[in-house]
């Protein structure tokens, strides 16, 4: 929840220019509150499928066919809990992070993660970046590939404890070195992407 | 035998079969960190089926799919066939009939369960002052709490009751979405099938590597202490444009104003 400074600052500054929109918007992002309110919220299924396409740098095509990305995507937020417009009250879409943190919720979001960072469902109407440009130059050991994907996925370097939930993912000791693409296989790859994204880390906004 | 007999004319001895095969799968996940709680920065873990025995209640909702008229055939009421001259149905085809009431000629499955009084129909539920809304009469009905303003499900409320905060005591299969009747502040489970009922890719010998880091993940978690990023630079790095500086960010927040409506 927003805290009273930073809604006595909007609501002055809505009330104080007259109601004038832009002058309420800037009080908002200028307010030191907002700066950091980053990562103290749980993100909704469907900000976590947005989040999780985009980090993934997925690109979705002009949809051809109803399993083509761009027309079944709004399949994945159903999984996920929150199927945009259809929310059975007229109040909407809790905003709390309560209210996103179920059971169903977290196996949700964590199959979505699994399933697109693997590169399955949906496969048609969308690229995808190649396994390969995941990585830092190889050979590297597991914990610098961890490294690399976390800066890309999360913005700070992995610190001991994401390295060790993620190698431990992938059932490969983080010392371990990796000579080739190869040395990921059985899916390790996908399962190391989406350990990354089924964090309190990603999930949260 | 064709029809069922009374005692299990509900075919409850099926779903026995499938309670026990969705409590296997459960089980799977015992002390896993399958659920999580988050309230505010504290994350809390929930062990996950943790089911025994009891009675089951199923509730099954046609939400807008069932023709009442049809199931339920007042045919006494002279109004009944005045209005439906040609999809009325035959008084002479319906079953279990009354002078007001019979069921429908595919309901004999459920004739037994009638006749023997563990079956019954409650007709024309909805609101005092019916205002043609469907979606009104819907929330009303599961609501099931005239007057009250709280966003809380009679099954929730029901759920409630058990002073058991377990997750897996009501679930709902169909729509991962949370129907009205379910949603509340008891914990709930909404799954679109319950083959989703499980962690994504733990299968085999990456069943324990999958449930050991997910707890780790998810264990004693602070997420207020960890170091942050510039506001907005947050995975951003698989996108093509740069992301610049919360600076500029902010720059660009702000220059909503020049390409929004209203601008000035």
């Amino acid at each position: 929840m927003p805290g009273d400074a930073i809604v006595d600052a909007v609501a002055r500054a809505y009330l104080d220019s007259g109601t004038d929109i832009p002058t309420t918007l800037r009080a908002l992002v200028n307010h030191p509150d907002f700066e950091t309110a980053v990562d103290v919220k749980t993100r909704t299924p469907a900000e976590d499928c947005i989040a999780t396409w985009r980090v993934l740098g997925m690109r979705p095509s002009m949809p051809t066919r109803p399993t083509d990305f761009a027309n079944h995507c709004v399949y994945q937020t159903v999984v996920a809990g929150q199927r945009p417009f259809a929310w059975p009250h007229p109040d909407g879409p809790p905003d709390v992070g309560d209210a996103w943190s179920s059971v169903s919720r977290m196996l949700g979001s964590w199959s979505l993660h699994y399933r697109t960072a693997g590169r399955w469902q949906p496969d048609t109407g969308v690229t995808f970046r190649t396994p390969e440009s995941w990585l830092p130059p190889l050979p590297a050991t597991v914990a610098e590939v961890i490294d690399h994907v976390s800066g890309q996925f999360l913005c700070p370097p992995a610190d001991s404890r994401l390295t060790s939930v993620v190698a431990g993912r992938i059932d490969l000791p983080a010392s371990t070195q990796l000579r080739t693409f190869d040395d990921l296989r059985s899916w390790r790859l996908a399962r190391l992407l989406a350990a990354v994204l089924d964090t309190p880390e990603h999930m949260s906004r | 035998m064709t029809n069922p007999t009374a005692a299990d004319a509900c075919g409850c001895s099926d779903y026995r079969v499938s309670r026990r095969a969705l409590l296997r799968g459960a089980a799977a996940f015992t002390g896993a960190a399958v659920t999580t709680s988050l309230m505010g920065d504290v994350f809390t873990q929930t062990a996950f089926g943790n089911v025994a025995g009891g009675n089951v209640l199923v509730v099954v909702s046609l939400r807008g799919g069932a023709d009442a008229l049809s199931l339920v055939v007042p045919h006494g009421d002279q109004a009944y066939a005045a209005a439906r001259p040609h999809i009325g149905i035959p008084t002479g085809t319906l079953l279990a009939k009354d002078s007001m009431f019979g069921l429908h000629p595919a309901l004999a499955p459920l004739a037994p369960m009638w006749d023997a009084g563990t079956f019954g129909a409650v007709h024309a539920v909805g609101m005092p002052q019916p205002n043609r809304s469907h979606f009104a009469a819907m929330e009303e009905v599961e609501d099931a709490d005239p007057g009250s303003a709280e966003r809380r499900g009679w099954i929730n409320r029901m759920v409630g009751l058990m002073g058991d905060p377990d997750p897996v005591r009501g679930m709902q299969l169909g729509d991962g979405v949370v129907p009205t009747a379910l949603y509340g502040e008891q914990p709930t489970v909404a799954l679109t099938n319950y083959s989703s009922l499980k962690l994504p890719g733990a299968t085999g010998s990456w069943a324990a590597p999958t449930r050991q880091s997910l707890t780790s993940a998810w264990t004693g978690v602070d997420t207020g202490t960890r170091p942050r990023c510039p506001v907005g630079t947050r995975g951003h790095a698989a996108a093509d444009e740069p992301v610049g500086t919360a600076a500029t960010r902010k720059r660009r927040a702000v220059s909503l104003d020049r390409t929004g409506q209203g601008g000035r």
